[in-house]
């Protein structure tokens, strides 16, 4: 395990066909902290995180906890909630976290119970996922992903479909996980969520990082009192958005 | 005035890329979009081809062996058998296209014109291959000198794969909640293809003029009475009409209950244990692979083997025929050939939530270790009564020999369906009716391979030993290859 950072990205670049979703992206998400990527839609952001779960076919450089790129014996150490939830829909949530648990060879009885009540699954544990709604299909993501206490979480728009109270009981957990010395690679376009939660931000905008920091660097670099009015000025959007409201 | 036509083109375009692609169900996206979406509409063309050069291929053969009307059956048969399991696929692909619904409901449109276009969509899955059909048996009866049988069997065969198709589609709908008699109907979804493919060669066996004058009036066979104007043909235009109008009301309402349901297909209600069981990794692995293809549309390809064994020992018990030991060698041949389609179904399952299997600590090659478990059980299990009868009826003993090898060819073939499913996948494209023809076409060739060198060394030298031998030594140079090619394509 690196002591300094627990994901380390250069010179990344995805391509689909002709499209170049992401255009050399070079970061580093450091022991103890959540690292936040914002940018508009297809930005890239799901892009960067599907490669550095080897999803999807890149170039350049991508370090896991030390233990180099994406392979299968990196994956116990990662936990992922992907834009729209991971799951074997045929299979209900207990015989999912059991085939879970089963594979990665780690598997904490009490902790599925605590994060089961935490999410209040109980109740659809043995209804197939396919039959369960899409909030609830999210709830089993997030367990399945915090289930074997991995060091590093790549989320992807975690709350989408979240209820009010999920979303408060899961930004607990990121708070604590961060605690404990874990790492959060966090992706979301909500700029109140990011302002509060993250470290770290970097700005994607058409596959390319523009600016990178903490909240208050990045506001102050752009002065902005906002966030999202610094993210704004950032993509350089916020003359386009002028124009948009005027033409209304 | 909205145009249900013009609406409906719109929607089949959405319907065979959702089809082609079912990234819905493997929550993989198509590396190129684009491409996909170009492969999506050549894919029924070429479908059109495969089903236009079966059916003239089909339509030909009793017209050489100068038995002119079974060309009828053998035509109705294959048009029967491509249009029920290429609609069927895709009707299966199509279940998770829920936001359809909610499009059309947002639209103002009236209940009867959404109606027509979910019913037009859905028919222009499958339109292309059906105007080939009809075009390659109609240029078939005329170059037949105006004998109309390839026309008839082709005009019979695409109603009836239609209904068959969206009958299978309304059962599964309300009984696929229920896991027993779910199960059931997912097993027997693949019957009518079984029987379909089997009765080609059995058709052959018939004697047209010999039959009673009295079916002349049965469905389907009335048609082999036509020898001109007279009630045979009236008959069979009758019945023509009759199941055309019974696959349009039938179309019509699957395609209803298949965009408006809410439930899905594959939805059971399972009772579990109250306590976690944490297994072994590749019990985990297996099981999971088990329970994914009992629930999913494969399951009937479970049904193959067994529905083969059923099917071809017990009719060659019952009829008296002697169970020689060629027959008994052919018999497992046929088996260990079925069996290859037992991983084809474990992967072609392991598409719906591939994404999952792809977080997961599990390598190409463990998966390959736990498909060829289940393979290798499958296998064993199918030939247990053959190595039962071979002894029950003193059949040479070095004939288990064979039997005991012919697990073989369906190990070469997991490998290689565990290349084939590596190497599409990354591509984000898998499920369509054309690639899993390819993919069966793939194995059937990969098994052919040492079930021909059986035959060729048994016919060369005789006995079973040596040409089992030769038949397991092909199969494991197969195995060999497609391992290093499996261990490199991992590597990346």
């Amino acid at each position: 395990m690196n002591d300094g950072y627990a994901l380390k990205v250069e010179r990344l670049t995805v391509r689909y066909g002709d499209k170049v979703a992401v255009k050399g992206l070079s970061f580093m998400v450091n022991n103890g902290e959540v690292y936040c990527l914002l940018g508009p839609n297809g930005a890239g952001k799901t892009s960067t995180i599907k490669a550095i779960l080897g999803l999807v076919k890149y170039e350049g450089l991508i370090d896991i906890l030390g233990l180099g790129q994406p392979s299968p014996s990196v994956m116990n150490n990662i936990g992922v909630v992907m834009e729209t939830p991971a799951v074997l829909e045929a299979l209900t949530p207990r015989e999912f976290l059991e085939f879970l648990g089963s594979v990665r060879g780690i598997f904490n009885a009490r902790r599925a119970e605590t994060l089961i009540d935490a999410f209040e699954l109980k109740e659809y544990l043995d209804t197939p996922i396919a039959a369960l709604s899409a909030g609830n299909r999210q709830k089993v993501a997030i367990v399945a992903a915090l289930l074997h206490e991995p060091k590093l979480l790549l989320l992807d728009e975690p709350f989408n479909f979240l209820d009010v109270k999920s979303v408060r009981v899961f930004k607990e957990i990121m708070q604590r996980h961060i605690e404990s010395g874990g790492s959060i690679l966090f992706s979301t376009h909500i700029m109140e969520v990011a302002e509060r939660v993250c470290n770290r931000i970097g700005i994607l905008n058409e596959g390319i990082l523009i600016t990178e920091g903490t909240p208050s660097e990045i506001k102050e670099r752009a002065k902005a009192g906002t966030l999202e009015d610094a993210f704004l000025k950032a993509i350089h959007a916020d003359e386009e958005i002028k124009a948009i409201l005027e033409g209304l | 005035m909205v145009n249900a036509y013009k609406l409906a083109s719109v929607l089949y375009r959405e319907l065979s890329y959702q089809g082609y692609t079912a990234s819905r169900i493997s929550g993989l996206r198509p590396m190129n979009v684009r491409r996909a979406i170009r492969a999506a509409r050549y894919s029924k063309l070429v479908i059109s081809v495969l089903m236009g050069f079966y059916i003239g291929l089909m339509g030909t053969v009793p017209y050489v062996l100068k038995k002119p009307s079974l060309s009828l059956i053998e035509t109705l048969v294959v048009s029967f058998f491509m249009v029920f399991a290429s609609s069927i696929n895709t009707v299966f692909s199509l279940q998770n296209t829920e936001h359809i619904k909610g499009l059309l409901a947002m639209l103002p449109l009236e209940p009867r014109l959404v109606r027509r276009t979910l019913t037009l969509s859905l028919y222009m899955t499958m339109d292309l291959p059906i105007y080939v059909s009809i075009t390659v048996s109609t240029v078939l009866s005329l170059a037949m000198g105006g004998l109309p049988y390839p026309l008839i069997g082709t005009l019979e065969g695409i109603p009836l794969g239609i209904m068959a198709s969206m009958g299978f589609v309304l059962i599964a709908e309300r009984t696929l909640k229920n896991p027993v008699s779910g199960s059931v109907v997912r097993a027997l979804a693949l019957v009518p293809i079984v029987l379909a493919s089997m009765a080609m060669g059995y058709v052959l066996e018939v004697n047209p003029s010999g039959l009673n004058p009295a079916l002349s009036l049965a469905p389907v066979v009335s048609g082999l009475s036509i020898t001109g104007l007279g009630t045979p043909l009236y008959v069979t235009v009758m019945y023509i009409a009759l199941f055309s109008a019974l696959a349009y009301v039938m179309l019509q309402r699957a395609s209803g209950r298949l965009f408006e349901s809410t439930v899905q297909v594959q939805v059971i209600r399972v009772k579990a244990p109250r306590v976690f069981r944490i297994r072994n990794p590749l019990m985990a692995l297996i099981r999971v692979d088990l329970t994914q293809s009992f629930r999913s549309r494969m399951a009937g390809l479970w049904a193959l083997p067994i529905g083969y064994w059923l099917i071809t020992v017990l009719t060659a018990i019952i009829s008296g025929t002697k169970l020689n030991p060629m027959l008994m060698l052919t018999y497992t041949m046929e088996l260990s050939l079925l069996t290859a389609f037992i991983p084809y179904a474990l992967y072609m399952s392991e598409l719906r939530g591939a994404v999952v299997f792809r977080l997961l600590p599990i390598s190409p090659i463990r998966n390959l270790i736990s498909k060829l478990t289940v393979t290798l059980i499958a296998y064993y299990i199918a030939v247990a009564p053959m190595i039962i009868i071979a002894l029950f009826y003193k059949l040479p003993l070095s004939l288990q020999v064979p039997i005991l090898l012919a697990f073989g060819p369906p190990i070469a073939a997991t490998a290689v369906m565990a290349i084939l499913f590596e190497a599409s996948i990354s591509e984000g494209t898998v499920s369509s009716t054309l690639v899993m023809f390819i993919y069966a076409l793939i194995i059937m060739l990969v098994e052919g391979l040492p079930i021909a060198s059986l035959f060729t060394t048994q016919v060369l030298i005789g006995g079973y030993v040596v040409p089992a031998l030769v038949m397991f030594m092909v199969s494991m140079m197969e195995f060999a290859v497609a391992l290093i090619i499996l261990i490199r394509l991992s590597r990346h």
